[in-house]
């Protein structure tokens, strides 16, 4: 194998000399010169000085050329609502409230969940990942996150209208969303939905329960006609 | 590519390479091109450190190379002796026969493997120029080898 894997190519290219005829002498006198004067340098590579070294075990430093309001630009609109949203809340709401919604939304809202149930006279046996509120598993949707948002007693320094904008910007933001779901439609493929009507009507409760194809939240879990356990399920 | 500095006569080759290549990261974002755009764009970005060394030296002198041949510490080794000294010293002959300009093609002919018009794009002349430029060296370099084929 020859040193230079890419001769062959370098010679045809000569040869051709790109559209016109070479001289045989000077194809000749080319290979020969070209083999000889590498011939005569070394074949090691080179060892990299220390500044080509750091930036190949570095990188190129990476700058960032958007400044924030190109960056908000090229949000989708969606990311724009959650912003918008969030940016709202911190406005508007107390801190606490703020902070409550942003590390535990999940939890706020399964403990709304769980309020209306039991206000609805719910059976206690209702599924264990809507009544623990602690729970990791617990399924919470958009309406069950506006709901906590809504329960929320605004703090007394609040403007009359804060309470009201933020559960607004709460509703508009895409809070507890699923990514893949548009608004009002099932999030549950057909077959899926029957699934669980069919544990429904053999009285079996869902563990998982569903959106509701309209979006609306299910916040009042419909009692079983048998008095079985129930949960919100998909209609 | 050290070997085109080399061919050159550059002292620290190794150094001007590693500098070839930081000067080609720091571009690499704006490049668009295949291989062998690739190929003449670093050896685009080699000619152009090379004429820079050359201001560099007419302005602070040319220093001598260290040259391990002259100091009396170094004990010459057989293979390595056989295996460099004859092919590098005429590799050198043959290059430094040539006028700058000429070099300068026929090294970015032989080691970058530029086309005709890489080669005139690099340097900065037209192509016609480059093609004037090869049939001379290539003449000269012709007469060399004769010379050496006889001996």
């Amino acid at each position: 194998m020859s040193l230079f894997d890419d001769d062959d190519d370098v010679m045809r290219r000569f040869r051709s000399c790109e559209g016109a005829s070479a001289p045989a002498d000077d194809v000749a006198t080319f290979d020969a010169a070209r083999a000889l004067v590498r011939a005569g340098m070394p074949v090691l590579p080179p060892a990299a000085n220390v500044d080509l070294a750091s930036l190949l075990r570095e990188g190129t430093p990476r700058r960032s050329r958007m400044n924030p309001l190109a960056k908000v630009a090229g949000l989708g609109l969606a990311g724009k609502l959650a912003l918008a949203g969030g940016v709202a809340l911190a406005a508007s709401a107390g801190g606490l409230t703020v902070a409550g919604i942003a590390t535990s939304g999940n939890s706020h809202a399964a403990a709304g969940l769980a309020t209306a149930g039991a206000d609805h006279g719910a059976p206690d046996h209702a599924t264990p990942a809507v009544t623990d509120p602690t729970s990791s598993a617990t399924p919470s949707n958009h309406g069950t996150c506006v709901s906590a948002v809504a329960r929320a007693t605004p703090e007394p320094s609040d403007s009359p209208n804060a309470h009201g904008q933020a559960v607004s910007a709460v509703a508009q933001s895409d809070c507890d969303k699923p990514a893949s779901s548009g608004q009002g439609k099932p999030t549950s493929l057909p077959s899926q939905a029957n699934a669980h009507a069919s544990d429904h009507l053999s009285g079996k409760p869902s563990s998982l329960p569903p959106s509701h194809p309209t979006g609306k939240p299910s916040s009042l879990p419909p009692s079983h006609p048998t008095g079985a356990p129930t949960a919100p399920t998909g209609h | 590519m050290a070997g085109y500095f080399l061919a050159h006569g550059a002292d620290d080759a190794e150094d001007l390479t590693s500098e070839v290549f930081i000067g080609v990261f720091a571009k690499l974002r704006s490049f668009r091109g295949d291989e062998e755009d690739l190929r003449a764009f670093v050896f685009s970005v080699a000619h152009h450190r090379w004429v820079d060394e050359l201001r560099r030296r007419s302005r602070r002198g040319r220093t001598d190379p260290y040259d391990e041949q002259a100091d009396p510490r170094w004990v010459p080794s057989a293979e390595a002796d056989a295996l460099s000294s004859i092919d590098a010293r005429r590799a050198r002959e043959l290059v430094e026969a040539l006028p700058p300009d000429q070099r300068e093609v026929m090294l970015l002919r032989f080691f970058g493997d530029l086309t005709l018009e890489q080669t005139a794009s690099t340097v900065g002349k037209r192509v016609e120029a480059v093609k004037a430029l090869q049939h001379r060296a290539l003449a000269r370099l012709r007469k060399i080898l004769e010379q050496a084929v006889s001996l």
